[in-house]
């Protein structure tokens, strides 16, 4: 059900984002399973683990706790990839994105007031880096590319802040 | 009160506050811990006066604030280098803030009872940063002030501008004394004046509790004898309290516009607007027509029956600006016939009566009517419970009575609000505008020149993925986060193709202004 057909037409390449950008995802997610399960594991250990009115086996909220968290860290990483697309058409940039509340978003070029390359500790374990762009609109970072190699952020951005009043 | 004597050419004059700037400063701290103060004095009069520490808690208050602001005072100038503003403070922490005269937008001015009685001015300094005032200079001489902007205009444009520039100023709108009796009298306020007093309820429970305890008992009775005789009394009783309730808070929302905007006027020179209203407070705000972008009309669905609409301009820099930004009005009550000559003051080249409306997806409807289903629904089953609950109290039977009328109630009601919904969704283009309309409760219009169009997001819900929908946002600079405008539950190729071709006429330059707004 995506890309939309009538985009696929379109002169618009639609790219996805770098692959790698899958196992950063994935990594945070671990992290924070790991984080919530000690929270869950600590608690159940203390209060609930050996009484007699708690009706689960012991530790069992805390496994299920973690099987849930890792499973979920993989579907949204491949899933939320999946759902990720972006070009750059002559006149502005077009993101798409989203598992379940989709959007897709269109950025004139020539409103682009300054680009931003930054970089978590967990994407620069992988060699990613994210691309935010600004205009003087509402919303301050209106557009955020999360997966690009350094180098591709940096041409994407020298390409988007060369945009200005080259045309238009 | 330490100005200098008239400038020499090129050498920067500067300038220092008025020596009530302190006094001031302290006033003001101590109005916005207002309700701390009210709570710590209540609790101190009621817990009886054992130590001094409200003394010492106001005495602190009064001593730090009073401290910063004589730091202020003392180490503050401001004047004008060349094409620039330049405002120095601090003493250990110092500041030099240049500001480019042409950035500077807009110099607003706030006078409450007391700068009116001290003679001063509150002046706030805006460009184009979205959400924050640049500077603020509090407080100056009235005379210093008006000289500020003055100078400011004359570095701006060029031109030798009196300071009584005021009078030539031609005035475009006033508002009369009635207009803001049915503003106040129309506004949608009840509910959050019912949640205003729930809240002091509650902060105040503690001390409530102690004088109180008799009085609720007698309370607790009386209820209960009235659940006794049956739901539909108590309904009753209950909807009565809440009418009383009600009316409490339209009558202060009705003075509380009328001071508010008390005396409010519209002046044109040239392409600026000056605002000027308020009672106690008084306030003048300067709105610059190239930097509108976007104007909102909005009515509650009072005022609208009646006939009227509340015109605001949302200008860049000003989001988080109460005075200037999209939640002052400029037009606080304008009648239908005149709204569109009203909006061609910010707009000239717009004509709101050639608009043709274009209605969204009739699927709409069915997104509204399920989602107002849930809603009403839920309240049917809390009144059932009510009811049993009640039940062994009256006899009679449990389920049956609430749910035999409250089902179809909320049934009917959704389809009636899922059509008004539908009915008040609409889009439109008129030459180098767009325009987006919403709301039943609160009937909002938004006009956005084309040029003003920062960026465009297209967003899908699951239900309106299901459905084909899906609600444009149109991105302007200045206004508030959700309060910008939106086109809502389109067919999805249609908002595609809108959004495409918004995003490219946005593109183009010679539409908007040199720094990008």
């Amino acid at each position: 059900m995506f890309p939309p057909a009538h985009e696929a037409a379109q002169q618009a390449q639609l790219r996805q984002l770098h692959p790698a950008l899958r196992k950063v995802w994935i990594l945070a997610g671990l992290l924070t399973a790991g984080f919530v399960v000690l929270i869950v594991g600590v608690v159940e250990h203390f209060w609930w683990v050996g009484k007699e009115s708690w009706p689960l086996p012991d530790y069992a909220l805390t496994v299920g706790v973690l099987v849930v968290f890792v499973v979920k860290a993989f579907v949204t990483a491949f899933w939320r990839y999946q759902s990720w697309r972006y070009a750059i058409r002559p006149h502005d940039v077009l993101l798409h994105y989203g598992m379940l509340w989709r959007t897709r978003s269109c950025i004139p070029r020539l409103r682009i007031q300054h680009v931003d390359i930054e970089s978590g500790p967990i994407d620069r374990a992988f060699g990613m880096v994210k691309l935010s762009l600004y205009t003087a609109g509402t919303a301050s970072a209106v557009g955020t590319i999360p997966g690009l190699l350094p180098e591709d952020a940096e041409a994407l951005r020298e390409t988007l802040l060369a945009t200005e009043r080259a045309d238009g | 009160m330490g100005s200098e004597p008239a400038p020499a050419a090129d050498a920067p004059q500067l300038r220092r506050l008025h020596p009530a700037t302190v006094f001031v400063g302290i006033i003001r701290k101590l109005g916005s811990m207002i309700y701390l103060i009210v709570i710590a004095l209540v609790m101190r009069l009621v817990g009886g006066g054992e130590g001094d520490w409200f003394e010492y808690f106001i005495a602190i208050i009064v001593g730090l604030s009073g401290g910063l602001t004589l730091t202020r005072y003392i180490s503050l100038r401001y004047g004008f280098d060349g094409d620039r503003l330049v405002i120095r403070s601090g003493i250990f922490q110092r500041q030099v803030r240049t500001i480019p005269v042409e950035r500077i937008q807009n110099i607003n001015f706030k006078r409450n009872v007391l700068h009116r009685w001290l003679g001063v001015v509150d002046v706030k300094i805006e460009t184009a940063v979205a959400g924050q005032t640049e500077a603020e200079l509090s407080v100056l001489s009235v005379k210093d002030a008006d000289e500020l902007r003055h100078e400011l205009l004359r570095r701006k444009h060029g031109e030798a501008e009196g300071p009584d520039a005021a009078v030539e100023a031609e005035e475009v709108w006033t508002t009369t004394l009635k207009d803001l009796l049915i503003v106040g009298a129309t506004e949608n306020r009840a509910g959050v004046i019912v949640a205003a007093l729930a809240g002091a309820y509650y902060t105040f429970y503690d001390i409530a509790k102690k004088l109180w305890g008799p009085v609720e008992e007698q309370i607790k009775e009386y209820v209960e004898a009235l659940l006794g005789a049956g739901l539909h009394t108590a309904v009753l009783v209950a909807v009565v309290g809440i009418a009383l309730l009600i009316l409490a808070g339209w009558i202060v929302s009705i003075v509380l516009t009328v001071v508010g905007y008390y005396g409010f006027t519209l002046r044109r020179r040239d392409d600026r607007l000056r605002r000027r209203y308020g009672l106690f407070t008084q306030v003048m705000t300067v709105v610059p027509i190239n930097r509108v972008q976007v104007l909102r009309l909005e009515a509650p669905i009072l005022r609208r029956l009646w006939g009227f609409f509340t015109v605001y301009a949302e200008t860049a820099g000003s989001a988080g600006d109460k005075e200037s930004g999209g939640v002052t009005p400029l037009g606080p009550l304008v009648r239908r016939r005149d709204i569109a000559r009203f909006c061609r003051l910010a707009f000239p080249d717009f004509d709101l009566d050639q608009v043709q409306w274009k209605s969204v997806s009739r699927l709409t409807i069915r997104r509204g009517f399920f989602r107002s289903v849930f809603g009403l629904l839920g309240l049917v089953g809390l009144l059932m419970l009510v009811d049993q609950a009640a039940a062994p109290a009256r006899g009679g039977p449990r389920f049956g009575l609430t749910l035999l009328w409250g089902i179809p109630v909320a049934l009917g009601l959704s389809a009636c609000w899922a059509w008004a919904r539908y009915r008040a969704l609409a889009y439109a283009e008129l030459g180098m505008f767009v325009l987006a309309r919403a709301g039943v409760w609160t009937r909002k219009i938004w006009i956005v020149p084309q040029g003003k169009i920062q960026s465009v997001s297209l967003g899908q819900s699951p239900f309106q993925r299901r459905l084909g929908l899906a609600k444009l946002g149109i991105d302007t600079a200045g206004s508030r986060f959700l309060s910008g405008a939106q086109i809502t539950d389109l067919p999805y190729e249609v908002a595609v193709n809108v959004q495409d071709r918004l995003s490219q006429i946005a593109n183009a330059e010679g539409l908007w202004l040199p720094d990008g707004v």
